[in-house]
């Protein structure tokens, strides 16, 4: 009986512990239900302190000389463990850890991935690979806190007998796979938040803020498997967590009234994520229009020769079209677009190759987003998150220049909306960012390149301060993401001129 | 006594802990980090030449400008920050002869800054080191009150000597007007676009 519960509530902390691993990088929960769970993120360091489940982890690389590095990356495979999220949790006496796995960017397997340590009874690990084939809109009603009902039909479990990387390999293409269907009853808490937590204290009804508990209580579980020899096998839960491989077991170990609910904060976040979105505003599928990509090319053609910023807001319209707004003001250095509406998915806008006489002097327009374009790309944001918009954690906007495309994506939601709140009603700040802005990326960039030049011609000046106002872009941003944040990720897209398409990567975190 | 050498652990741990990387100010805002908690310091006092006071003179026409090096000034990205710099700052005295009298346009001599006040309001700042050694590239804000003025420029300055009296060439450069948020002020004005008031290209003349 004893042996029974042990199986039930490992079980139970199983299920925990891939809900909350499904949501990436950008998981939150406010707790659970069951006070006799502990349920925390630790780090590489920490693991290194429990020798046999990190052995266990270290298993799975093939280069054992990355074995110093944070968030582990097996070069064979292209896909990396994340390591500075590792969620352990812990129940009387039993635990497990969860770790997320980032494809490579290119190497996107249109999935989520976890692995998942599960601890036996004689102290070892058992290692599964969690597949979870959520979309969208399965990630979005996550993220709003809402239950997935058909969570066990879109998640697949690849127990790894030998934890390493050819086990690896052969779960995945066929040696063998497992489904697991289970039942849950789903139900809402409204849950004050903790006085300490701020705003709470005294209020009244309706002015206390709560939080949403969302309760998954496990009914039953069956699973069944499937070898490359054909073999199938149907069981419980028990006889999987026990080791073996399956073979006519009775299913429905129902464990009604245990629960546990994670609150979970789900984001398309990851580099591949956001590249996957990427590609779809940006490039073609043979015989497919694209109306996203066609407004890149009209404004893409004007770069060259516009002497004043263009640029258009576009909107999603009804059965998969798009329309688009053109800005209410605009000029030589400068587009304004109005407030964003509910559909508003993506702003595009080109820095020209221009420039103006003022002073007597020539002024041109850098090919790099500027401090500008972060405030109004986080005040598109602030905007999007009041109205709750569907597509706002897809928001993109676009910068086109001679350099190529770079694109904006939120990383951070609450540092973006930050940001936004603070920029206008702090003009010191103002002063700080777009100051220190023009001397990190446009003069530095300009001093680096006459150092470089060394009396070259004008062309190669030009062409060398493009190559290095990027560079003190790319070094001011990570500077200013790291040390102020702003919660927003940067790309670089690059027109491959074999495919016609651009090519994505990620130039700052 | 083990108490002691274990506080005396203690302290050293924390103290390390805390402690901040200096980097040669050459080196600033490099993308390999360290990202924070780091100090550029001017370590081979390359600011040092261009601190003192400086004259133009003209006919109608008076700007004085003091530069003095502030260390381990609070820089990067505003009041949040734990980037420290070591930069010039400066004074400005500015006056132009209207209708046979001297018209002060600016005088930042007379204001007292305290603390974080100074960092943000100094209308000249920077480090940011030129080609050579004899040049140095700051950051012009003009001073002003009206909502929607941020005007900036970088001030490109250049040490000479001329006939062993030393000089420095003051060019300001790709003026810029940021905009920030919406383009209108709260009552409605549109943007203050006009034109910079101290002069584009003067040739300074060391007084102290």
């Amino acid at each position: 009986m004893r042996a029974k519960r042990t199986v039930l509530k490992s079980f139970i902390i199983f299920v925990f512990s891939f809900l909350l691993l499904s949501c990436e990088d950008d998981l939150s929960f406010a707790g659970t239900k069951d006070n006799d769970m502990s349920v925390r993120k630790i780090n590489l360091s920490e693991l290194k302190h429990r020798p046999k489940a990190y052995e266990k982890m270290l298993e799975y690389m093939s280069d054992s000389s990355n074995k110093a590095r944070k968030n582990i990356y097996n070069g064979k495979y292209e896909f990396t463990i994340d390591t500075d999220n590792i969620i352990y949790i812990e129940k009387e006496d039993y635990h497990s850890y969860t770790f997320t796995i980032y494809s490579d960017p290119g190497n996107d397997k249109g999935y989520t991935e976890n692995l998942f340590l599960h601890l036996l009874p004689d102290g070892s690990y058992k290692a599964f690979l969690i597949q979870y084939n959520f979309d969208k809109e399965d990630l979005m009603q996550m993220k709003k806190g809402n239950a997935m009902p058909d969570l066990n039909v879109k998640t697949v479990f690849y127990p790894l007998p030998d934890f390493d990387s050819d086990s690896v390999l052969q779960a995945r293409g066929c040696l063998q796979s497992m489904s697991v269907s289970c039942t849950y009853q789903v139900t809402v808490d409204k849950v004050p938040i903790p006085v300490e937590e701020g705003d709470n204290v005294g209020c009244d009804e309706p002015e206390c803020l709560y939080d949403y508990i969302y309760s998954y209580t496990l009914v039953g579980c069956n699973y069944s498997s499937t070898s490359c020899g054909g073999m199938e096998a149907t069981g419980s839960i028990h006889d999987m967590f026990s080791g073996g491989s399956g073979g006519g077991g009775n299913g429905g170990g129902g464990n009604g009234g245990v629960r546990n609910g994670p609150i979970i904060g789900i984001s398309v976040s990851n580099d591949s994520g956001h590249i996957r979105e990427l590609n779809k505003i940006s490039n073609r599928v043979p015989g497919v229009p694209n109306p996203l990509r066609e407004r890149i090319d009209v404004l893409a053609s004007e770069v060259g020769t516009a002497l004043q910023e263009k640029g258009m807001e576009v909107r999603r319209g009804p059965n998969g079209t798009y329309v688009h707004v053109l800005p209410f003001q605009s000029g030589f250095d400068y587009v304004s677009f109005g407030p964003p509406s509910i559909t508003t998915v993506l702003y595009l806008h080109i820095h020209h190759n221009g420039t103006i006489q003022e002073e007597g002097q020539d002024v041109g327009i850098e090919p790099v987003p500027s401090d500008g374009d972060f405030f109004g790309f986080a005040r598109a944001y602030d905007f999007l998150s009041e109205m709750d918009a569907p597509d706002k954690d897809n928001f993109t906007s676009i910068i086109i220049s001679r350099n190529g495309l770079y694109a904006m994506r939120v990383e951070d939601p609450q540092k973006v909306i930050d940001l936004s709140v603070n920029i206008p009603n702090d003009k010191k700040m103002q002063e700080a960012l777009g100051g220190k802005f023009e001397e990190n990326v446009t003069e530095k960039g300009r001093i680096e390149a006459k150092k470089l030049c060394n009396g070259c011609s004008p062309t190669a000046l030009k062409a060398l301060t493009d190559i290095e106002v990027e560079k003190a872009f790319i070094d001011h941003i990570k500077y200013f993401n790291k040390d102020f944040g702003s919660g927003i990720k940067v790309f670089k897209g690059v027109l491959d001129s074999g495919s016609g398409n651009y090519i994505w990567t990620k130039i700052i975190d | 006594m083990k108490k002691y050498i274990s506080i005396i652990f203690l302290l050293n741990f924390i103290v390390a802990a805390s402690q901040e990387t200096i980097v040669p100010l050459e080196e600033q805002y490099r993308s390999e980090g360290p990202y924070t908690n780091v100090y550029f310091k001017d370590v081979s006092g390359y600011l040092d030449p261009f601190v003192g006071t400086w004259e133009y003179s003209g006919a109608t026409v008076y700007f004085k400008v003091n530069f003095y090096k502030l260390t381990h000034a609070r820089g990067g990205f505003g009041l949040y920050t734990t980037i420290f710099e070591d930069e010039l700052r400066s004074f400005i005295l500015y006056k132009v002869l209207e209708n046979g009298t001297w018209v002060t346009k600016y005088n930042t001599f007379t204001i007292i800054f305290i603390g974080d006040e100074e960092a943000n309001s100094s209308s000249i700042r920077g480090n940011l080191l030129g080609v050579t050694q004899n040049e140095i590239n700051l950051r012009y804000t003009e001073p002003t009150t009206h909502c929607r003025r941020l005007k900036t420029a970088a001030l490109e300055l250049e040490l000479f000597e001329e006939n062993g009296i030393e000089k420095l060439k003051w060019g300001r450069r790709r003026p810029k007007n940021n905009r920030l948020g919406t383009g209108f002020c709260p009552d409605g004005s549109p943007l203050d676009e006009s034109n910079f008031i101290i002069p584009k290209d003067m040739v300074l003349t060391k007084v102290n």
